[in-house]
C-alpha cells in the first residue's frame, strides 16, 4: 500500500515540478482566464448595471474556467507523450487508478493556483461583491475545479494522439460538464448577491429558465457534490480503459 | 425481412398521422405537431439506451458486434435528437412564440442532441487502431449516459411552465399517439439493423481489400 | 398552420432520406462484396 502511496506522490511532485521548471503552461492558463474575463467585461459594457454585472461576471468565470482547465488537462498527458514516459508510466508497478487520481490531483493543483489568481481579478473588472462569504466562494470554486478536472484527466488520455486534440478534448469535456454549470452558475450568482442565497423567490432575476429552480444555495452544492462523485468515481474506474494500446 | 419492417413501420407512422390529423386532432392545430414530436422524443432516448448496453458490451467482452451497435445507434438517435429539437422548436414558437428557452426538458433535449454529436465527431476523430477507438467511445457512452440523469436532477426543480398538460381526450388520440409510437420505434430499430449491417459489410470489404 | 405543416414535412423528409440513403449505400456495398466474391472465390 506504501508503495502506491509513494508512486501517487511521485506522479503530482514530478508534474508540479516540471511545471514550476517550464512555467508554460500556468502562465498561459492565467493569461487566458484574465483575457476571457477581459473580452466579457468589455462586451458586457451596456447591460452592467445592476444585476446584469454578476450574471456576466459569474458567466466569463465559469468561461474562463472552463478553457483554462482544458489547458491544464491536455497539458497532463502531452507531456507523456514524448520518449514514451507514458509507456514508463504503465510499466512502472502502479495501479493504473492511481495514476488517474494523481493526474487528477495535479489538475487540480493547477487549477486551484489559476483560481487564486483569476478570481479576485473578475471580482475587480465585473465590481462583484462576495456577500456569501469567502468560504462558500471556496466551496463552490473547488467542486467546480474537481468537476472540469475530473473529467477532462479521463478524456485527456483519450484523445492525445488525435489531430483535432484540443478541440476534441474541449467538446467532449464541455458537453459533459453542462449539466454542472446550472447549479454552479446559481451557486455562484447566489453568493455574489444576485439572488438572495435561501429562497424560493427568483422574480429578482427575471428568468422562468433553467436557473429559477434549484431552490436553494444548499442544494446547489449538494448537486455539485453528487456531480463530482459520480464523474471522480466512473473516471477512476474507466481510466483503465483509456490509456491501454 | 427488413424491407417488411420499414414497410410496417411507414404503415404505421402514416397511419398515426392521418387518425391523429382527421379524428383526433387536438384543440389549436398547431399543436398536433406533438404526433410527430413525441414519438422521437422517446426514440432519442430508447437509441440512448441502446447505445449504453452496446458500449457497456464492447468494454465488457471486446467483440466488435457491440461497437458497430453502438455506431449504428448514435446516429440513428442523432436523427432523432435532431427531430425532437426540431419540432419542439416549431412548437414552441408555434405556441409560446419562442424558438427556445431554457427550460427543463428543452435543456435536456439540446444536452442529449449534444452528446450525440460529439459521439460521432469522437469516432470520426480518434486516430489509431479500430479496437482502441471502439473503447474510447465505448468509455464516452457510458459517461454520457451517467451524465443524462443528472442533466434530469439538475432541472427537475424547476415548475415546468413549457409543456401543456396533454390528456387524451378521445381513444383515436390515443391510438394514433400509439400508433406513432409503435411505427417510430420500429422505425428506429430496422435503422439501427440496416446501419450495423452496413458498418459490417463495410469492414468487411476493407478486411479484404487489404488481403 | 405553417408549422404543423412544416414540422410534418420535416419529420419524414428526415426520416426518409437518412433511410434512402443508407439502403442505397447497404445495396451498392453488397453489390461490390459479392462481386469480389464471385472474382475470388478462395478468399474468404
Amino acid at each position: 500500500m506504501s508503495g502506491l502511496w509513494r508512486g501517487f506522490w511521485a506522479i503530482i511532485i514530478k508534474d508540479i515540478v516540471v511545471e514550476l521548471r517550464a512555467r508554460q503552461v500556468l502562465p498561459t492558463m492565467v493569461i487566458l482566464g484574465m483575457l476571457i474575463v477581459f473580452i466579457l467585461r468589455m462586451a458586457s459594457e451596456p447591460g452592467s448595471a445592476g444585476v446584469g454585472g454578476p450574471v456576466m461576471g459569474v458567466a466569463a468565470l465559469w468561461i474562463a474556467f472552463l478553457f483554462s482547465g482544458l489547458l491544464a488537462q491536455e497539458r497532463s498527458f502531452a507531456a507523456e507523450q514524448q520518449n514514451g514516459c507514458m509507456d514508463g508510466l504503465l510499466l512502472a508497478p502502479l495501479d493504473v487508478g492511481t495514476i488517474y487520481l494523481a493526474k487528477l490531483l495535479a489538475n487540480v493543483i493547477m487549477l486551484t493556483i489559476f483560481e487564486a489568481i483569476v478570481v479576485p481579478m473578475a471580482l475587480i473588472a465585473f465590481n462583484l461583491h462576495v456577500t456569501g462569504g469567502w468560504l462558500r466562494l471556496a466551496a463552490v470554486l473547488l467542486l467546480g475545479n474537481l468537476g472540469i478536472s475530473s473529467v477532462g484527466t479521463l478524456f485527456s488520455a483519450a484523445v492525445q494522439l488525435a489531430r483535432t486534440r484540443g478541440s476534441l478534448l474541449g467538446i467532449v469535456v464541455l458537453v459533459i460538464l453542462v449539466p454542472m454549470l446550472i447549479p454552479a452558475t446559481f451557486a455562484l450568482l447566489a453568493l455574489f448577491g444576485a439572488m438572495p442565497v435561501e429562497t424560493q423567490d427568483f422574480a429578482s432575476l427575471h428568468s422562468s429558465g433553467s436557473l429559477a429552480f434549484v431552490g436553494s444555495f444548499k442544494a446547489a452544492i449538494g448537486y455539485m457534490l453528487a456531480f463530482d462523485a459520480v464523474f471522480v468515481v466512473a473516471s477512476w474506474l474507466l481510466f483503465g480503459v483509456v490509456v491501454e494500446e | 425481412m427488413r424491407r417488411l419492417l420499414f414497410s410496417l413501420a411507414i404503415v404505421l407512422l402514416v397511419a398515426s398521422t392521418w387518425i391523429g390529423l382527421t379524428q383526433g386532432q387536438i384543440a389549436p392545430l398547431q399543436r398536433n405537431i406533438l404526433y410527430a414530436h413525441v414519438p422521437n422524443a422517446v426514440c432519442a432516448l430508447l437509441c440512448f439506451v441502446v447505445l449504453l448496453v452496446a458500449s457497456a458490451g464492447c468494454l465488457v467482452t471486446g467483440r466488435q458486434g457491440w461497437d458497430l451497435l453502438a455506431a449504428a445507434s448514435a446516429e440513428a438517435g442523432f436523427v432523432f435528437a435532431t427531430l425532437l429539437n426540431a419540432t419542439g422548436m416549431l412548437f414552441s414558437r408555434a405556441e409560446w412564440n419562442v424558438w427556445w428557452t431554457p427550460s427543463p426538458r428543452l435543456v435536456t433535449s439540446a444536452i442529449l442532441w449534444f452528446l450525440y454529436a460529439v459521439y460521432l465527431i469522437l469516432r470520426v476523430s480518434l486516430p489509431g487502431s479500430p479496437y482502441r477507438r471502439a473503447r474510447i467511445c465505448a468509455v464516452f457512452g457510458i459517461i454520457a449516459f451517467l451524465d443524462v440523469p443528472l442533466v434530469f436532477v439538475s432541472a427537475r426543480f424547476i415548475p415546468d411552465i413549457h409543456r401543456p398538460s396533454f390528456s387524451f381526450d378521445s381513444p383515436w388520440q390515443t391510438a394514433a399517439m400509439m400508433l406513432g409510437m409503435a411505427g417510430t420505434a420500429l422505425l428506429a430499430a430496422g435503422l439501427i439493423w440496416l446501419r450495423t449491417s452496413l458498418l459490417r459489410d463495410s469492414g468487411e470489404l476493407e478486411r479484404e481489400l487489404l488481403q | 398552420m405553417f408549422y404543423l405543416v412544416s414540422g410534418f414535412c420535416v419529420v419524414w423528409v428526415c426520416h426518409l432520406s437518412y433511410l434512402f440513403i443508407i439502403d442505397r449505400q447497404a445495396r451498392q456495398l453488397r453489390r461490390r462484396l459479392d462481386a469480389r466474391m464471385k472474382a475470388s472465390p478462395q478468399t474468404t
